[in-house]
């Protein structure tokens, strides 16, 4: 008998179908992985195990747990296998941790709920567990409450609340995507340790394939709501037959997407010189030299605090400098006024990582697209704008006709595509894009970075490519700087650096970074 | 599902008795049943009746038609109130949001400081030096209703200045002015019109409280305050005069909270705009 088995399960929620006639079987001490897009189905796969799902949602089909069936038991009766013999990991430690609650009172807290251990008794176990995850005292006391620990230390302390009781079963619903590389992967190891010395069963639900090919014996794939496939995660993997799995699988392994013949000019557009950018006390940006061609593109990667993103926002000249130059075509942005200023700013545009944040929400696409016009020295006729903006829309793979809807009425994809479109609608020299693609699915990362490597190309647009991600940097940069903490660590062509990294951040980065 | 359905009730109940008020004080500006001014000794402290439905004070004046004129003094007292406060407020909101650092700081510290004093403390020096009247009760409760938008506007402010959108516009060369007029501003509206709204509850219960002492309209002008506290020799002996005038405020301020409250909810639940 499996430990868990999923039988011809349907969803509903308000109405629309979002998980169709899906059957899963994990055995005992299995890894199990769930991969999809986002709207697949699988974190509402997850919840309905837990028997989680809002009110509004309808379900059919039979979860059989360890003999039980938990489709047709009663809340009461699933209380004591949530959190005991079910553990469950979500994706953003921050907002699954109670603020005001330390993390050792929180981790006592399922025990306290589950057995009949006393309170000192609870807490001592709670202390074990937190070391077990590596969170140990005195460095890490379990007094301490989630905002005193970093990311990857709230991700530990979820890990120890999960695993507290020994469940038979884990589930972690994307438990590494709000972690920096390096991060990752050291809580995939934890994870990883902690099933084999439990003998519990994962079920690792993710949309990235290098994460599951690393942590699971059996994988299945959905789209849609449906099941595509499942098998062993290596034959899966190395050699699928179905076109959806070989489609994702060939927009997560990237390559290259820069057409090798285009090379990029000698004369440099922006230069950057000892560059000293202060936020909120800390020198976020300390000392940077980096210099970008015309036509060329640059990535500049590194973990979440290194400054990459002050330093993007300083080269754009929205956040004051301390020390050092940036200049552009050859003048300064922070001295230059008026039309010069004007002149400038025409020539970098940027597109954000956060394709729901980077727009107001109540303006329409072709007055959130036509915002940078504010920068020519002469208006255009509404009838030129109009036209510019159908023109961009049509160039970006959106349609004229989307110029009177709302952001909120465009997927992820399409909304990188309408910055996109607003970043290009002055026609920069340089485009400067802050993870643009990482909160992107993957098959949408792959067409977005094909988009913006072939503008680069046809209109020898320069790139500078904020990202915390390797995979994506060697796709489309020629050159790459490697920061950390407010500094450039190694700089070189992205091939040579990422293939022989000298300085040891790089190196750490790229053996952090997962391939399948 | 229950729960939103409350909601909505609420917000339907308090914008219904809002939306009665307001007409109630609209009619009373062309007509009311008798003059509430008149005086008529002989028909002095009447039972409510068909002829005078809520009776009548000890003057004969009545208590119906003084109701309906008091809420055209009260709504109108409140209304230009919020007008102030939120002409004077927001745009201080916006600029201290915008500026930050030391110069937004002491905007919010001087804030802080008219925060502190009560607004009757505020109308007695007003009366001091112009004398009573529903101009000191407005520029009394207007005054207070400053910090209240100032501080509202910037705290959501500060919130959309972080988001992407704003280094977007950065970023498109637009200054500090056009962000917040054009972005920030439009993205604060529904906070405001909720805020508004309990102003102007807050507004017409500070009115009620400023004429019940003295400092507000004055008589002949009829108002709910004063009602109330003419009403307070008399409560043994005819309670019907201070029963409806206090009912009415507490059910104006209990719809205007429900209309706000009700409008909250809706805005939250919206994905759109915050």
């Amino acid at each position: 008998m499996a430990l868990l088995e999923i039988d011809a399960l349907d969803i509903r929620i308000a109405g629309r179908r979002v998980v169709e006639n899906i059957s899963l079987r994990i055995e005992a001490g299995e890894t199990h992985g769930l991969v999809g897009e986002s709207g697949s189905g699988k974190s509402a796969t997850a919840l309905a195990i837990l028997q989680l799902l809002p009110a509004a949602a309808c379900t059919a089909g039979v979860i059989r747990f360890a003999g039980q069936t938990l489709t047709s038991m009663t809340d009461a009766d699933l209380i004591p296998l949530r959190g005991r013999d079910i553990g469950m990991i979500f994706q953003e430690p921050m907002t699954a941790l109670n603020p005001l609650m330390s993390i050792g009172d929180q981790v006592a807290e399922s025990i306290l709920a589950h057995t009949c251990a006393g309170r000192s008794q609870a807490r001592g176990m709670a202390r074990a567990v937190l070391e077990r995850v590596g969170l140990r005292a005195p460095q890490i006391s379990p007094d301490r409450y989630p905002h005193e620990l970093s990311g990857g230390q709230r991700q530990r302390a979820a890990i120890a609340m999960a695993i507290v009781l020994s469940p038979k079963l884990l589930i972690a619903d994307e438990p590494t995507t709000a972690l920096d590389v390096v991060t990752q992967s050291e809580i995939l190891d934890l994870l990883k340790r902690m099933i084999r010395e439990d003998g519990s069963a994962l079920l690792l639900i993710s949309h990235d394939l290098g994460v599951v090919a690393r942590m699971t014996d059996r994988v299945a794939v959905l789209h849609e709501g449906r099941l595509v496939e499942q098998g062993p995660t290596r034959a899966v993997l190395g050699g699928s037959t179905q076109a959806y799995t070989r489609s994702l699988i060939a927009a997560s392994r990237l390559g290259t997407l820069r057409a090798a013949a285009i090379r990029a000019s000698a004369e440099p557009l922006l230069d950057v010189c000892d560059v000293v950018c202060e936020y909120a006390g800390i020198r976020a940006v300390d000392g940077v030299n980096l210099s970008v061609m015309r036509g060329e593109s640059v990535g500049i990667v590194g973990e979440s605090g290194s400054g990459k993103s002050t330093l993007l926002r300083s080269i754009l000249g929205v956040r004051a400098i301390q020390s050092g130059q940036i200049q552009l075509d050859g003048e300064s942005i922070a001295l230059a006024r008026g039309s010069r200023l004007r002149r400038l700013r025409r020539m970098i545009q940027c597109v954000f990582q956060d394709p729901a944040g980077s727009f107001d929400p109540r303006w329409p696409v072709a007055r959130l697209i036509a915002e940078p016009l504010h920068l020519l020295d002469a208006p255009l006729t509404p009838r030129e704008q109009r036209l510019k903006i159908h023109a961009l829309l049509e160039r970006v793979g959106l349609r004229a006709a989307d110029a009177e809807r709302r952001p909120h009425e465009f997927s992820g994809g399409q909304r990188q595509r309408i910055a996109i479109a607003r970043a290009l609608i002055v026609e920069p020299a340089l485009i400067a894009l802050d993870e643009a693609v990482s909160a992107l699915d993957v098959t949408t990362r792959a067409q977005i970075l094909a988009l913006l490597a072939e503008l680069s190309g046809s209109m020898g647009l320069g790139v500078v490519f904020v990202s915390h991600d390797l995979a994506v940097v060697r796709a489309i940069t020629e050159r790459v700087f490697v920061m950390e903490r407010g500094r450039i660590v190694e700089s070189g062509t992205t091939a040579k650096v990422f293939d022989e990294p000298r300085h040891p951040y790089t190196a750490s980065l790229v053996a952090a970074t997962l391939k399948f | 599902m229950s729960r939103g359905c409350a909601r909505a009730i609420g917000l339907v109940a308090g914008a219904a008795i809002s939306a009665g008020f307001a007409l109630v004080a609209l009619i009373a500006l062309a007509w009311t049943p008798y003059d509430p001014t008149a005086i008529n000794i002989p028909g002095k402290l009447q039972a409510p009746s068909f002829v005078h439905w809520f009776g009548t004070d000890q003057l004969g004046r009545d208590v119906l038609s003084m109701i309906m004129a008091g809420a055209r003094n009260s709504l109108f007292v409140a209304w230009i109130a919020v007008l102030i406060g939120a002409s004077l407020g927001v745009p201080l909101g916006l600029w201290a949001a915008a500026r930050g650092g030391v110069e937004g700081e002491a905007i919010m510290r001087v804030n802080d400081l008219v925060f502190a004093f009560p607004s009757l403390l505020l109308a007695i020096l007003i009366t001091a030096i112009w004398g009573p009247g529903a101009l000191t009760a407005i520029i009394a409760i207007g005054v207070f209703n400053v910090p209240v938008f100032a501080r509202v506007t910037r705290g959501s402010a500060l919130g959309l200045w972080k988001r992407d959108y704003i280094w977007a516009a950065r970023v498109a060369g637009k200054n500090t002015f056009a962000i917040s007029v054009e972005h920030i501003l439009p993205n604060l509206t529904s906070v405001l019109i909720v805020q508004a709204t309990i102003q102007f509850s807050l507004g017409i219960l500070a009115e009620a409280g400023l004429s019940y002492v003295g400092l507000g309209a004055q008589p002949p002008t009829p108002s709910w305050g004063r009602m109330l506290n003419e009403a307070q020799t008399l409560s043994a002996l005819a309670p019907t005069l201070a029963i409806f005038p206090g009912v009415v405020i507490a059910l104006t301020v209990l719809g205007l909270n429900l209309l706000g409250d009700g409008l909250r909810d809706r805005f939250d639940s919206k994905p759109g705009p915050g």
